[in-house]
């Protein structure tokens, strides 16, 4: 059958999963990955690929893409932005930073920009609780956040796609204690 | 003085780690790594790295300090075709970070151990389970494998035996019950991530793919190198006589210099927080400390006295757990820290067990009305209430751990519980 919306490159880059496990279905997870990062989200079609791949059928794929805040079943903005609000990000001031993403987007945790932007999610710890408050957008993170700071990543993420006070993850872009 | 330093290098503030680089496979070589290996295979053989760790009274670093030897054991008595190794790197508990930081600053040492560890218990394969959002750590993880076959101490004919084992890396859906030990199994088959109910479904008799398998958290693998080369009198050097070695400890929340620092088992919390972490920030009063992340007790000011060692913190009624130390100052409101745990334990729950995500919303609920000002007499009850009936509910430990932590805040702290209640409000907003 033709898979109906992921391509060549990402069926092979699943297949190419196949060895590491017994059976087929372990792949799921990785797969999912996969299709999510090809799409930008998890459709119908793309599930449906993924069944057809691994020999499953789409309820269970559906079952385990619904399970994990990490797929997002619908169309989702160009830039996630996810906020972690867990204790050691809370004592360091999480929820001004979170108030403060609702004020500048316009928008309530959990929706999009009208203009398909960012979306903004609340998840729990990412591991950089010693560096907080933080955020994840896409797969950089950005820590020791101020109000100012936030708003010079959006600025730089809408005019350029990215923003140079990123920390690879574990690399603050500036050195220097929190006062 | 022995250096108190045996997986890491040095202690580290947060803003230093962007200085850390993986140590190459030719600088572990120099530091005397993969020597283990051959001396396990050619000297020692399965039994005897399996006697060596359980001499070395190595506990595992995942949180419940279980005898890493006697976890190997039971699988080693269990006849079956195949058995499995698991490395739990999946971290996804508030306030630690150390996995990440192991994984980017040795993974080989790391690596050796998981070998060691396949060896002892008669694994073939070896699931590396990683917090998926490791990106860069994965991609070291990778490259430091990659390198480690090459040089034959992995693959087939390792060290020229018959021993064959192959290392593949899984990456975690990055949420806290899939750092569970049994739900991690059913990540790894592609499945939700939902506990297994206990018994009958203990990995070391119907682990992984319905076989014999070993759990092991990446601080713990990360030790058992050290200790067959070293030997165990080395390794018992340091720590307690029921808590031997060291622990990475993560310090955040209220502290000057929040960090990772490596110190032996049995240190006191008192040192950590005073001596490491430079005292509380702004000068101010220290008023509870999580000692051990989020399913253990808090503990008041007065008594961080208290040894960091498995036995010592039970013995107050609290626990290590991983190690993930969190501070709170006199300015930090309790009815809110126990709204955070609250709601964690109810976002992470799986969903499996009603009492589960029904009494920690519950709970939140409750927790909520209080802090806001609208809560009374009745609400403070409840609280204690609901933590009593979920406690030892549920296929895992998630319910229990979140009713011990809240259940231990309001215990500790119910005069500035009842003062929300009087006040009608936060008495610590603006207090700042
Ligand atoms: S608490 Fe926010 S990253 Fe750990």
């Amino acid at each position: 059958m033709r898979l109906k919306i992921l391509s060549d490159k990402a069926k092979a880059a699943i297949e190419a999963e196949f060895p590491k496990y017994p059976d087929k279905r372990s792949v799921l997870l990785a797969a999912l990955r996969t299709a999510q990062d090809e799409v930008g989200y998890l459709s119908e079609a793309a599930m449906v690929d993924v069944a057809e791949i691994l020999d499953l059928t789409p309820v269970q794929v559906y079952d385990v893409a619904s399970f994990y805040t990490l797929f997002n079943l619908k169309p989702v903005g160009k830039h996630v932005i996810q906020v972690c609000k867990t204790l050691s990000c809370a004592l360091v001031g999480a929820g001004g930073i979170i108030e403060h993403l609702q004020g500048r987007l316009g928008i309530r945790v959990g929706e999009t920009t009208p203009d398909g932007l960012f979306s903004l999610k609340l998840v729990e710890c990412l591991a950089s609780c010693g560096t907080g408050p933080m955020v994840q957008i896409n797969n950089r993170y950005y820590e020791q956040l101020t109000p100012e700071k936030i708003d010079r990543i959006l600025d730089d993420l809408k005019r350029e796609g990215k923003s140079s006070l990123a920390s690879g993850p574990f690399q603050l872009p500036v050195l220097g204690g929190r006062s | 003085m022995q250096s108190r330093h045996v997986l890491t290098d040095r202690d580290l503030l947060l803003e230093q780690l962007l200085t850390v680089r993986p140590i190459g496979y030719e600088e572990y070589v120099r530091r005397r790594g993969y020597t283990a290996l051959p001396t396990a295979i050619n000297t020692l053989g399965p039994s005897g790295v399996l006697e060596m760790i359980k001499r070395s009274g190595l506990r595992g670093r995942g949180g419940a300090g279980f005898p890493t030897g006697k976890k190997w054991e039971m699988v080693v008595q269990r006849k079956a075709d195949r058995k499995y190794l698991c490395c739990n790197a999946a971290e996804d508990e508030p306030g630690t970070f150390k996995d990440r930081y192991l994984l980017r600053s040795n993974p080989h040492q790391l690596i050796e151990g998981a070998i060691l560890a396949a060896y002892a218990i008669g694994a073939a394969e070896v699931y590396l389970y990683i917090n998926g959002r490791y990106e860069e750590e994965i991609e070291f993880m990778e490259q430091a494998l990659q390198a480690a076959k090459e040089k034959g101490h992995w693959g087939t004919c390792i060290e020229g035996s018959s021993f064959a084992v192959e290392l593949k890396v899984c990456k975690s859906p990055g949420t806290y019950v899939a750092g569970e030990e049994t739900a991690l199994l059913e990540v790894v088959e592609g499945r939700p991530a939902k506990p297994r109910q206990k018994p009958p479904y203990y990995p070391a008799v119907r682990g992984l793919f319905s076989m014999p398998t070993v759990v092991n958290n990446a601080e713990t693998l990360s030790n058992v190198a050290h200790i067959i080369r070293e030997g165990v009198d080395w390794f018992r050097a340091r720590g307690t006589a029921s808590s031997p070695g060291t622990l990475v400890f993560t310090l955040t929340g209220d502290v000057n210099r929040p960090g990772l620092y490596e110190l032996p088992l049995g240190s006191s919390l008192r040192d950590l927080i005073e001596v490491y972490g430079g005292g509380i920030r702004g000068g101010k009063q220290l008023k509870a400390v999580f000692p051990g992340g989020p399913s253990n007790t808090v503990i008041a000011a007065a008594q961080i006295d208290v040894a960091l060692d498995f036995d010592a913190l039970k013995g107050i009624g609290s626990g290590l757990g991983t190690g993930a130390v969190i501070v709170m100052s006199e300015e930090a409101c309790m009815v809110q820290s126990a709204i955070q745990y609250a709601r964690f334990f109810a976002k992470e729950s799986c969903g499996q067990c009603p009492p589960c995500k029904l009494g920690t919303a519950h709970l939140s609920e409750i927790l909520e009305k209080i802090e806001s000002g609208r809560g009374d007499e009745k609400d403070l009850q409840q609280v204690e209430q609901v933590c009593g009936m979920i406690k030892g509910r549920g296929y895992c430990y998630l319910l229990t751990g979140a009713s011990i932590a809240v259940e231990s805040i309001f215990r500790r702290f119910r005069e500035e519980y009842v003062a929300h209640v009087k006040q009608g409000a936060c008495p610590l907003v603006g207090a700042v």
